[in-house]
């Protein structure tokens, strides 16, 4: 049977407009999440904010929210922040930032394609629940000298009952009701009362006082330099050389003439050339004594014992023996031994006052030492370590130990670094090579004698002068009041020290030089 | 001597039609499983497709039909959650080949109105992706590279008219069933008006 064509026409226009309004679908709203960029999204970083506590009244602005997003090979993803939803607490928050409106803790979270953030934790505090708390971090006395230099540093802390925030918060602190910075130095004696404000609270009271700088009794080292197979020094070269220690403990020399460590301060103490030998007569050649040693070169442990052939009484004479050729390990050093003492103090051996010499003491000066170097400085250097002194880094010789988790020369006022690194990094700028990175990474530049090379070498600090001078009134073998020497002979004929029948190798603090 | 009053004419030959094919289609993604055509609101992405087609097996009322040509599919979709509303561009370039395997027609005397039912399978030759994340568009290649799948196959569903037996304008659906992406399913769909010579 033919089927009319009208009929056939219809059936077609039935068809297609049931098939383009039956099957329409409406406009889907389609989520940021499933754009296609996020498919291999892996992890969303949360950064954190500048600040993890704020202070309700105080924090009133916004604080905006970043996250990075990363895809699966750990690449990074770049989209606008507004994509990512930010959650405080699991409650979505309006927009990218947070805002301090409510006491408490809150856990901050992104999230974007099924994928959560790390958890950033703000606290926001009400500051009439918290107390400031002031104190003194860099003094062990309620003391400090009003010289200009010795400094008080403050601390302000802010607790929520035991527990310090740590967070920065704006704060002043005074001194007898003056605003101060955190550092604060006088040359104005008298009592010091330190309060601090901050968040509308008031801290605790410090009180300390600045007491006039010390000022010791001078002490007058004689010197006698032992010069082995060798005549390149003179009288007066020994008196040169005697004459520039004086100046680096008195706090004059300055060689480079560049500024001084703030702390920088005289030591009361003066070397001289001995005028006399042990036989109680003048010597032709003031503080010089030339020897002859059967041996052309030595080790050091050839020095340990040959110096004894020359060990004048060390109550009377600081012994400097200038060894040439030495070989081994120490060839480009000079050394010293730190002083045994018969009252503590930090880095020295206590022992009895009345112990021979059992090892060298003193100075061991390296000849080659005595030709193109500022060999007063050395000498400070060496002699510093007679009277207590450490290095200002920790180590010696070439054995570096980093950045240590105490004050390697236990003196507060004096910078340290990391030698090795310093060692491995020195610059051919010559203004460069003078400059140290503290290990609390600050920037300075070397000026203390009980540094190595590159140094200016014109400052010894107020904490060095209190060692120095401990070692002056409780070393043993040194030429002080301590030990019956008032500055000149107190009798006439002197002995060498005897070296002792089972000595014992001691190793001395090295210092190589450049 | 008489001649056979009676003759029989030659058996007509049923020829089969091999011609050029033009058009345009408007595509988009699906995102769910529904078979529904979208509606023109949705058909964001503009494309065209040119070719070659041939119709097999020719009788009165079927035929069946093989295309191959070259044509642009995607999406322009528009992402969003509050506040933040993002445009993108996905074109993706194609070489097609369909096979029709039923064609039923119905002779309307020069017009001849018919249904189409078949398939396809695609080869992706390349890959266009824009985004619009603040007021400039800027080349996605985030998006491109996830959008890694280059294999496209589907069903599809024509409708059309032969004009003196040979076809001359057709309205086709294509509906994928591979996804694009291999991490989220999303599918080829599209409508096509194409016109053949």
């Amino acid at each position: 049977m033919k089927i009319p064509s009208r009929i056939t026409a219809n059936f077609w226009i039935i068809v297609l407009a049931s098939a383009s309004i039956l099957g329409c679908e409406t406009e889907q709203n389609i989520p940021i999440d499933d754009l296609y960029r996020f498919d291999k999204l892996t992890q969303l970083q949360l950064a954190r904010p500048a600040k993890l506590n704020y202070f309700l009244g105080i924090d009133k602005e916004p604080v905006p929210l970043s996250v990075k997003l990363f895809g699966a090979d750990g690449t990074l993803i770049t989209a606008p922040q507004e994509v990512v939803s930010f959650y405080s607490n699991n409650q979505k928050l309006p927009t990218s930032a947070f805002t301090p409106k409510t006491v408490g803790t809150f856990n901050i979270e992104g999230r974007l394609a099924g994928k959560t953030s790390n958890t950033v934790q703000l606290k926001v505090w009400n500051p009439a629940s918290l107390t400031i708390r002031i104190s003194v971090i860099n003094k062990s006395t309620d003391q400090f000298f009003a010289n200009g230099a010795d400094s008080v540093k403050l601390q302000v802390e802010l607790l929520s009952g035991t527990e310090i925030i740590d967070e920065d918060f704006p704060l002043v602190i005074y001194a007898n009701g003056k605003a101060i910075t955190s550092g604060f130095a006088t040359t104005t004696q008298g009592e010091y009362k330190f309060t601090a404000t901050a968040l509308g609270l008031t801290s605790n009271q410090v009180v300390l006082k600045a007491v006039a700088p010390p000022s010791y009794t001078i002490v007058r080292l004689p010197v006698i330099f032992h010069e082995v197979n060798k005549s390149q020094l003179t009288s007066a070269s020994v008196k040169a050389l005697t004459d520039g220690m004086t100046k680096a403990y008195r706090n004059s020399l300055n060689r480079a003439n560049r500024a001084k460590d703030v702390s920088a301060t005289d030591l009361y103490v003066e070397f001289y050339p001995a005028p006399t030998g042990l036989d109680g007569k003048t010597l032709s050649s003031p503080g010089l004594d030339r020897v002859t040693s059967s041996k052309t070169s030595f080790t050091q442990e050839d020095t340990y014992s040959d110096s004894f052939n020359y060990f004048w009484d060390p109550v009377h004479f600081i012994n400097v023996w200038v060894y040439p050729n030495i070989t081994g390990d120490y060839a480009n050093s000079s050394w010293a031994y730190n002083p045994f003492v018969t009252q503590a103090l930090s880095g020295l051996t206590v022992i009895n006052k009345s112990t021979k010499p059992f090892l060298p003491f003193g100075i061991f000066l390296n000849a080659t030492h005595l030709v193109n170097q500022n060999t007063d400085e050395i000498l400070a250097h060496e002699a510093g370590h007679l009277l207590g002194l450490y290095h200002v880094f920790a180590g010696n010789g070439s054995t570096f130990n980093g950045c240590p988790t105490s004050d390697p020369d236990y003196c507060p006022d004096t910078k340290y670094y990391n030698r090795e690194d310093y060692s491995k990094s020195i610059t051919t700028s010559p203004s460069e090579r003078y400059k140290r990175n503290s290990c609390a990474n600050e920037t300075y530049e070397a000026t203390n004698f009980m540094d190595y090379y590159y140094c200016y070498n014109n400052s010894f600090t107020l904490e060095q002068s209190k060692r120095v001078r401990h070692a002056v009134n409780y070393g043993l073998w040194l030429p002080t009041p301590f030990n019956g020497f008032q500055n000149a002979r107190t009798s006439g004929v002197l002995t060498m020290v005897e070296r002792p029948a089972d000595l014992v190798y001691y190793k001395p603090v090295i210092c190589d030089k450049q | 001597m008489e001649q056979d009053s009676t003759f029989q004419k030659a058996p007509r030959v049923k020829t089969n039609y091999f011609g050029i094919k033009l058009g345009g289609l408007a595509s988009s993604f699906a995102h769910n499983s529904s078979l529904a055509l979208p509606s023109p609101a949705n058909l964001k992405m503009i494309g065209w497709q040119a070719g070659f087609a041939m119709d097999m097996f020719t009788q009165k009322n079927y035929n069946a039909r093989v295309e191959l040509s070259y044509n642009t599919k995607g999406a322009r979709e528009t992402f969003s959650s509050d506040p933040i509303a993002i445009q993108t561009q996905n074109k993706l370039q194609y070489v097609h080949l369909s096979v029709l395997p039923l064609i039923v027609k119905h002779s309307l005397g020069k017009v001849t109105p018919y249904l189409g039912l078949g398939g396809y399978y695609a080869r992706r030759v390349g890959i266009k992706s824009r985004w619009k994340p603040g007021t400039t568009w800027e080349d996605d290649v985030q998006t491109a590279q996830n959008l890694n799948v280059k294999n496209d196959f589907g069903y599809s569903v024509s409708l059309g008219i032969y004009v003196r037996k040979k076809p001359f304008v057709e309205i086709r659906y294509e509906g994928g069933l591979n996804s694009v992406s291999s991490t989220t399913r999303i599918r080829n769909r599209s409508v096509a008006l194409s016109f053949a010579f």
